[in-house]
C-alpha cells in the first residue's frame, strides 16, 4: 500500500505561498497601474485611464536614445558573454577535466566581489584609457559581469555531453569551428539560448558598477531612472518598465514556442538542456 | 587533432575569458588595495586604519551588517517555506509557481523600486489603503526607513534565494519522506529530521548568494532608505560624488571585501559540514 503523504500540501502553506508570490507580483502590477494612470500620483481606486505616459517616452528623446542604448549594450555583451563563457565551458570538457573549486572560484570572482568596488575599481583603471561613459567601456564591463552565469550554465548544459562525438566530427576532416557548430551547438542550444537571455537581462539591468562608469551619450536605461527616482520620479519610469515586461514576456513566449515543449522555467532555472 | 596544437586551443578556449577577468577584475582589485594599503608609494596602514577607526565606517559597518543580516533572514523565513511548496507541488503547479516567482525578474530593478517609492511614499498607497480603515490617519510616509530598505531588498532577493535551494530540495526523492512515515514518524517529524537536514547545503548555497547580492548593493538602501542606516557602500557612493577621495573609498572598499570574504568562508565552511554529514 503506497502511502501518499500531504507533505507541502497544507492549506496554510498555500496560503502562506499565495501571499509571498502576491508580494511578489504586487510592484510589477503597481507599475502597470500607474502606467496607465492619467495622473502623475497613483490614487486608490485609480482616478482614470490615459496612455500620456506613454505617448509622453515616445516624445522624450532622453529616454528613447537611454533605451536605444541599453539595447545596444546589452546585445553586444550577451554575445560576447556567451562567447566567452561557452568557450570555456567546452574547454574544460574537451579537455576532460571538471572544474575545480578553485578554478571555479577564480572564474567566478566577479560575482564575490561587491558590485560597488568593482564599480569604483574599473572606473579609476577606465580613467586613463578614457573609457569612462564609451560604448565599448560599458559592453567590457559587462561581459565580465555576465560571463561566470555563463560559463555556469554552460558547464551544468555540457555535463552529459561526450567529447568524442567532437573528436569523431575532427578525424573526420571537420575543422574545430565545422565540428563545434554543426555537433556541439544542437545539443546545447537551449542552454545558449538561456545563457544570451540572462547574459543579456544582467546587462539591461546592471546599474551598481554602471553608475561609476557609464554617463554622457552612453547613459544607460537604468542610470537614468536612477538619477531621476533620486531627484522627480518621473511616472514616465512606469510605462517604460511596463513596456519592458510586456517585450520580455513576449521573447520568453517565442522561445517557448521555439523551444516547444521544454519548459522555458525549467531552462532558465538551472540551464539544463536535458535528455541528450 | 592535426596542426590545431593543443596550446593554441588552450590560448583560444581560456584566453578571452582569463584576459578580460585579469584586466577588469584583478587589475583593479589590486589598484583597489594598493591605494588603500600605500602612501606615496610606500606600504603604509595609515589611511586605512584611520577609516576603520572613525565613526562613519563603524556606523556605516553596523547598518550594513543590520540591513544584511535582516534581509537574508526574512527571506530565508518567506522562502523557505515557498520553494518547499514548489519542491512538493505537481509538475503543472510546480511549473506555474516557478514562472510566477520568476516574474519580477521581468521587471527592471530599478522599475520595481519606483514601484515601492509609490507605494510607500507620504499619501501613498499603503497610507491610501489604510486611510480606507482609518479615515482620518494622519499623512506618514514610509519612505526613508529601515523597513522600507529592507522590504526593497528582500523583494529583489527573494528569486535568487529560492531557485538554487528549489535546486536541491528537488533531489531529494520523496520516498525518503515516506519511508519515514510508513515506519511511523508523524509528517512533521518527518519534516524536521528527514527532509530538513538533507535540504541544509542547498538552504546555505541560498544564503550565500543573497549574502553576496546584497552587501554591496547601494541602490535601494538610497532610494528608500534615503538618508537613515547609511550602509557602507552607500558612504562610498557618496564620498566620491562630492569630493572624490580615492584613498578613503579604496579602503572602505578594501574592508568592506574583507568583511564579505570573512562571511563568505564561514558560510561555506558551514555548507561544507552539512554536506559531509549526509555523504
Amino acid at each position: 500500500m503506497a502511502i501518499e503523504t500531504m507533505h507541502g500540501r497544507s492549506l496554510p502553506l498555500r496560503i502562506f505561498g499565495g501571499v509571498a508570490i502576491a508580494f511578489l507580483i504586487f510592484p510589477s502590477f503597481i507599475v502597470a497601474m500607474m502606467s496607465v494612470s492619467d495622473s502623475a500620483y497613483l490614487r486608490f481606486p485609480p482616478t482614470g485611464f490615459s496612455l500620456r505616459w506613454y505617448e509622453a517616452v515616445w516624445n522624450s528623446p532622453i529616454w528613447i536614445s537611454s533605451s536605444l542604448n541599453s539595447l545596444k549594450i546589452g546585445l553586444a555583451s550577451a554575445a560576447l558573454s556567451t562567447a566567452i563563457g561557452v568557450a570555456v565551458a567546452l574547454g574544460f570538457k574537451l579537455k576532460g577535466r571538471v572544474m575545480t573549486g578553485a578554478q571555479m572560484a577564480f572564474l567566478s570572482m566577479p560575482l564575490m566581489v561587491p558590485g560597488i568596488v568593482l564599480g569604483i575599481a574599473i572606473y579609476v583603471v577606465y580613467a586613463p584609457f578614457g573609457l569612462n561613459g564609451s560604448f565599448s567601456g560599458l559592453v567590457l564591463a559587462h561581459t565580465m559581469l555576465a560571463m561566470p552565469f555563463v560559463i555556469l550554465t554552460m558547464a551544468a548544459a555540457l555535463r552529459h555531453f561526450d567529447v568524442n562525438q567532437f573528436n569523431a566530427a575532427m578525424s573526420l576532416g571537420a575543422g574545430p569551428f565545422r565540428a563545434f557548430t554543426t555537433v556541439v551547438v544542437p545539443q546545447i542550444a537551449g542552454a545558449v539560448v538561456a545563457s544570451l537571455l540572462f547574459a543579456f537581462l544582467t546587462s539591461f539591468d546592471e546599474i551598481v558598477v554602471t553608475n561609476f562608469i557609464g554617463g554622457g551619450e552612453y547613459t544607460t536605461l537604468p542610470q537614468r531612472m536612477f538619477n531621476s527616482l533620486r531627484q522627480d520620479l518621473d511616472p514616465k519610469i512606469a510605462a517604460i518598465g511596463t513596456t519592458l515586461t510586456l517585450l520580455t514576456i513576449l521573447v520568453l513566449v517565442c522561445v517557448v514556442l521555439l523551444q516547444g515543449k521544454k519548459g522555458i522555467v525549467e531552462m532558465l532555472s538551472n540551464g539544463k538542456d536535458d535528455e541528450h | 587533432m592535426g596542426n590545431f596544437t593543443l596550446a593554441k586551443q588552450d590560448f583560444l578556449l581560456f584566453g578571452p575569458a582569463i584576459l578580460l577577468l585579469a584586466v577588469l577584475c584583478y587589475w583593479p582589485l589590486a589598484w583597489v588595495a594598493l591605494q588603500a594599503l600605500t602612501v606615496k608609494g610606500e606600504l603604509s596602514f595609515t589611511t586605512i586604519a584611520t577609516v576603520a577607526t572613525g565613526q562613519i565606517f563603524w556606523v556605516s559597518t553596523l547598518n550594513t551588517i543590520y540591513l544584511t543580516t535582516s534581509v537574508v533572514l526574512i527571506t530565508a523565513l518567506v522562502g523557505y517555506p515557498l520553494a518547499y511548496l514548489v519542491s512538493q507541488a505537481s509538475p503543472l503547479w510546480s511549473y506555474t509557481l516557478k514562472f510566477l516567482i520568476l516574474f519580477p525578474f521581468w521587471t527592471s530593478t530599478l522599475v520595481r523600486t519606483y514601484a515601492w517609492v509609490v507605494i510607500l511614499q507620504r499619501d501613498g498607497l499603503l497610507v491610501n489603503a489604510m486611510r480606507m480603515v482609518v479615515p482620518d490617519m494622519t499623512p506618514v510616509s514610509f519612505l526613508n526607513t529601515r523597513a522600507a530598505s529592507t522590504i526593497g531588498m528582500v523583494h529583489i532577493m527573494l528569486p535568487f534565494f529560492v531557485f538554487p535551494l528549489l535546486a536541491s530540495m528537488e533531489s531529494i526523492k520523496r520516498d525518503y519522506l515516506r519511508a519515514a512515515e510508513s515506519l511511523g514518524a508523524k509528517p512533521i517529524i518527518a519534516f524536521w529530521t528527514v527532509f530538513f537536514p538533507l535540504s541544509l547545503p542547498g538552504l546555505l548555497s541560498s544564503v550565500i548568494m543573497v549574502l553576496m547580492l546584497s552587501i554591496g548593493f547601494y541602490i535601494i538602501p538610497i532610494v528608500l532608505g534615503g538618508g537613515k542606516g547609511a550602509v557602507i557602500s552607500m558612504v562610498i557612493e557618496k564620498s566620491l560624488s562630492l569630493y572624490p577621495d580615492w584613498a578613503v573609498a579604496s579602503s572602505m572598499g578594501l574592508l568592506l571585501l574583507l568583511m564579505s570574504a570573512v562571511a563568505l568562508t564561514i558560510l561555506n565552511a558551514l555548507a561544507n559540514k552539512a554536506q559531509s554529514i549526509w555523504r
